[in-house]
């Protein structure tokens, strides 16, 4: 009986995988036969965190305590958080985009190494799941602004960076047009 | 026992059905591009054709009836086995450096559910004569199992699947989760929900026909070769993507710390 319940269920999970897959996200109508346009690879959104500090800063939200009404405090709390959580949905598109660069590249090699795609394959689910769990103490008041500030500055470090490896990569792919 | 009128209607309309495919697969000259998907879906036809004749000479409770369905059905899985190959191949050939891990990845799964089937057939000590009877949930189980990891493959790599291949996959998903369930369900109550479970065989595969239907409509287009880049490529910008990925992570799990 055990081993019935398994399987019905195993169905069942199998179906809606199906179901996810035939219904979710239309794959691009054109194959992966070339890299996306670079300026759809950049990290977009960690070109704000100079915005971003200024709204994290300890310092701005002691000003406004000192001069602002109790009720004001909370309205500007309350935007700030909805803000930042925008922007940290922005900086996992981020990094996204920047994993997506990798699996294009992995698509258009001839050879790829395995364990190169399993490690990214485990940072996208790992990152994923922090993400989530970060989200969820947002959620319960846990303060973020530090910990966001290193993220933020980090990422921007990322976006210099990315923008030299795009930049080789787009040498490169023409290069190989030129050579075709 | 002989098959009821509802029976006999619903295998008519399967075998139309059925027919408007084969006329599909011949205007749109789809068996070039799919050579076995082409040989199975015509054997299946004869298949039917074979099945229906057993049950109507021999009635649906005869050994003879059991012994040539089940055989039919070891030849059909194999064969649904070998189309899902055909279509891994021809949407993944062209990548030579995900196909050499998607090929790998695809086989220990099939392997895995392969020996899965048979530590669960070998449990029950089956005849001969039931053997398949047995094996069927197994593998239908393995085989929509390796179709799901195979069209989320295709999917994180952003590999784009012909709307004829997907129909085609997703059909045979469809057709083996559900006969995983019916055979599953006919293998523990088998005296009560064998008429159901003959209705529910030509009624799932009624419903794939229609998802064969919809990508079949067209003749599939050329295959465009992706212009691949040279070999120093890969390692050179993977182990930088990686890198700043693994920074990221790294970043994002300090938030957690205390």
């Amino acid at each position: 009986m055990t081993d019935t319940i398994i399987y019905v269920s195993l169905a069942v999970v199998l179906l809606l995988i199906l179901l996810m897959i035939a219904r979710g996200r239309r794959q691009t109508s054109e194959p992966a036969t070339h890299l996306l346009p670079i300026e759809e690879l950049f990290p977009r959104h960690a070109w704000h965190f100079a915005q971003i500090r200024q709204m994290i800063s300890e310092a701005d939200l002691r000003f406004l305590a000192k001069r602002a009404s109790p009720e004001c405090c909370r309205r500007v709390q309350k935007e700030r958080a909805q803000i930042i959580r925008k922007y940290v949905k922005g900086l996992r598109e981020d990094f996204e985009r920047l994993e997506r660069l990798g699996r294009t590249v992995a698509a258009l090699s001839p050879k790829v190494s395995h364990g190169m795609e399993l490690e990214r394959l485990w940072l996208s689910l790992r990152f994923r799941f922090v993400a989530r769990l970060l989200w969820v103490r947002m959620e319960l008041g846990v303060s973020y602004a530090r910990p966001l500030e290193q993220l933020t500055k980090m990422i921007a470090g990322l976006a210099s960076e990315t923008d030299a490896l795009l930049a080789g990569i787009d040498n490169l792919s023409a290069q190989t047009q030129d050579m075709i | 026992m002989q098959l009821s009128t509802g029976q006999i209607g619903l295998w008519t309309a399967s075998l139309l059905g059925q027919l408007y495919l084969v006329y599909l697969i011949a205007r749109n000259r789809i068996w070039e591009d799919l050579p076995v998907f082409s040989w199975y879906f015509i054997i299946n036809l004869f298949n039917g054709l074979l099945i229906a004749a057993t049950y109507i000479y021999w009635g649906t409770q005869a050994t003879q009836s059991w012994s040539t369905f089940w055989a039919l059905e070891g030849v059909t899985i194999f064969l649904r086995t070998m189309v899902s190959v055909e279509i891994w191949r021809k949407t993944l050939k062209p990548y030579p450096g995900i196909w050499a891990l998607a090929w790998r990845l695809l086989a220990a799964v099939g392997m895995l559910g392969l020996l899965v089937a048979y530590v669960q057939v070998y449990k029950q000590h089956p005849t001969f004569r039931n053997f398949m009877f047995s094996a069927k949930p197994h593998l239908e189980f393995a085989s929509a199992i390796t179709l799901i990891v195979f069209l989320l493959f295709c999917r994180y790599y952003t590999v784009s699947l012909e709307p004829a291949l997907k129909a085609i996959t997703i059909g045979i998903c469809f057709y083996s989760a559900l006969q995983g369930l019916n055979a599953t369900i006919v293998n523990h109550w088998s005296s009560v929900y064998v008429p159901v479970w003959r209705y529910m065989i030509v009624l799932s595969f009624g419903c794939t026909m229609v998802i064969w239907w919809r990508g079949l409509r067209v003749p599939l287009p050329a295959t465009e070769r992706p212009v691949l880049y040279p070999p120093e490529f890969y390692p050179k910008y993977s182990l930088q993507v990686n890198e700043k990925l693994r920074r990221l992570n790294e970043q994002l799990e300090g938030f957690l710390k205390p």
